[in-house]
């Protein structure tokens, strides 16, 4: 199903949850794994300097700083790598979203695996700025194959994910979350749950709709996702149809918690927009920024159908 | 003055009376916290209160979740209270200057601060609930970050608590697959 996975990691504790799931996917699939760590440079990025991703000092980038890099992360994931001898970790110096796309494109990769943050978090950034981390955000935007974002402990193993939770709001980088969630579950044999929130702060600008006229719209709706995704299920029916009304973020985090999701299947950008114009949509970004559960970005069509090899 | 002051009880009083079924009027005002308040205390008094409830849309979700919930010791042993604090943050370099200033709820442990992110409501429920200080950070400087005494209204009250509760959570369990 992942021939290959990149996992982009600092090495630092707010890594370790996602650490998890990327060795226990390349186990499970036998997939050739690359634990993968840019040296990222200074805002300036000016000389040989990166900035240390554990003590944010700036440090010369030479071989013997490089042979150090390479030994923290051995030693970090010491108890994975002796489970999974064949993951190639590696270095690199540069900017550290354009190079992990760059290691990507190269090795083909099926999948990205990574945190939400680089460092620890920033409850002024995440509350007033919508950041959640500037690496994971630009490239969730950009990645051409799904990008697996694990920002809490995860308690499960990926191959027994019981309730996949896919998120749509009918976008055409939808149908690429949906082929990548459908493939998943019919692989692992998990409940799909295909979810809609109808945005009711837009529905409400300037005018107040009946009950009967949000019935109508969840009707709709409903006929829509059985136009656009049942119909292309086949005989597969571990499914459940939800629609719900309220603000989109909200309703898919209510309706993961509820159902126990255990993973959320969702496009990049909510609406219809060039993927290299898009930043990441805010309501995926609130949605991995609270998730319990990880978060699967998908953004283009590349990689969404796990069915090839 | 226009005090308003949570009781242990869920129940808010301004100058000596109860309030109203209505407070969003005293949403504006000073909140002191009775010193046995706990977190209980806060869904008490949005029990008690139910048009507060509409300040946040995870509010509704987490009055269920609170609902079921023990009725006593739901404490979590390495946290010692939880503390809401205002931070007031100068940015600058790189980008445009700005300031920006918000409430944040943590857990503390002999003064150090604990994130709440991956604890359960079920085991913060009954830690005590404590108004801190306004911490004034100056151009991302973590290490020497002022300290002052300072005041909550009663609505920076709230919302830094639901703004909290809604990160909350981590996956407990993972039932098996059909």
């Amino acid at each position: 199903m992942f021939n290959k996975i990149l996992f982009a990691t600092t090495a630092s504790p707010t890594c370790d949850s996602a650490a998890h799931v990327a060795f226990d996917l390349a186990k499970k699939y036998n997939s050739d794994l690359y634990v993968y760590h840019v040296l990222g440079l200074p805002s300036r990025g000016f000389g040989h300097f990166a900035m240390d991703a554990r003590t944010g000092e700036t440090e010369h980038v030479g071989p013997d700083y490089e042979a150090w890099v390479i030994d923290e992360i051995n030693n970090t994931y010491a108890k994975q790598l002796a489970e999974y001898n064949t993951a190639v970790v590696e270095t690199l110096a540069g900017v550290p979203h354009t190079e992990i796309l760059r290691k990507a494109r190269k090795e083909n990769v099926d999948l990205i695996v990574m945190g939400a943050h680089s460092r620890e978090e920033d409850k002024g950034a995440m509350r007033y700025r919508s950041i959640v981390g500037s690496t994971m955000q630009k490239v969730a935007k950009s990645a051409r194959c799904p990008v697996l974002i694990v920002a809490r402990p995860c308690t499960t193993c990926l191959w027994y994910f019981s309730n996949i939770i896919f998120g749509t709001d009918f976008s055409k980088a939808s149908d690429s979350a949906f082929t990548f969630a459908f493939h998943m579950a019919r692989h692992i044999g998990s409940k799909l749950w295909i979810f809609h929130a109808m945005d009711m702060s837009s529905m409400h600008a300037g005018k107040i709709h009946s009950q009967n006229e949000i019935e109508d719209k969840i009707k709709e709706a409903r006929k829509k996702i059985d136009e656009k995704y049942v119909s292309k299920m086949g005989d597969y029916d571990n499914y459940e149809v939800e629609v719900w009304e309220g603000i989109p973020y909200v309703e898919i985090l209510k309706f993961a918690r509820e159902k126990n999701g255990d993973l959320i299947v969702m496009a990049h950008h909510t609406r219809e927009i060039d993927p290299d114009e898009a930043l990441l949509g805010s309501t995926v970004e609130q949605v991995v920024l609270r998730s319990n559960c990880p978060v699967a970005s998908v953004n283009r069509p590349d990689h969404a159908d796990l069915s090839i090899e | 003055m226009n005090i308003v002051t949570l009781q242990p009880d869920g129940s808010v009083f301004e100058s000596r009376r109860h309030l109203s079924e209505d407070p969003l009027e005293f949403l504006g005002y000073k909140v002191e916290i009775a010193e046995r308040a706990t977190l209980r205390t806060f869904f008490k008094m949005i029990t008690k209160y139910p048009l507060l409830a509409r300040l946040n849309p995870f509010l509704p979700t987490y009055i269920k979740h609170y609902g079921l919930c023990a009725e006593k010791d739901c404490v979590y042993p390495d946290i010692d209270c939880l503390e809401l604090d205002k931070t007031v943050e100068m940015i600058g370099f790189p980008g445009k200057p700005r300031l920006e200033i918000y409430i944040t709820l943590h857990g503390v442990k002999e003064n150090e601060k604990i994130d709440l992110k991956d604890i359960g409501l079920d085991s913060l429920l009954d830690m005590p609930l404590k108004l801190g200080k306004l911490k004034h950070v100056v151009m991302g400087d973590k290490v020497d970050i002022f300290e002052f005494d300072t005041v909550f209204t009663f609505f920076e009250f709230i919302d830094g608590i639901v703004w909290e509760l809604s990160f909350l959570g981590t996956l407990t369990g993972c039932p098996l697959r059909r």
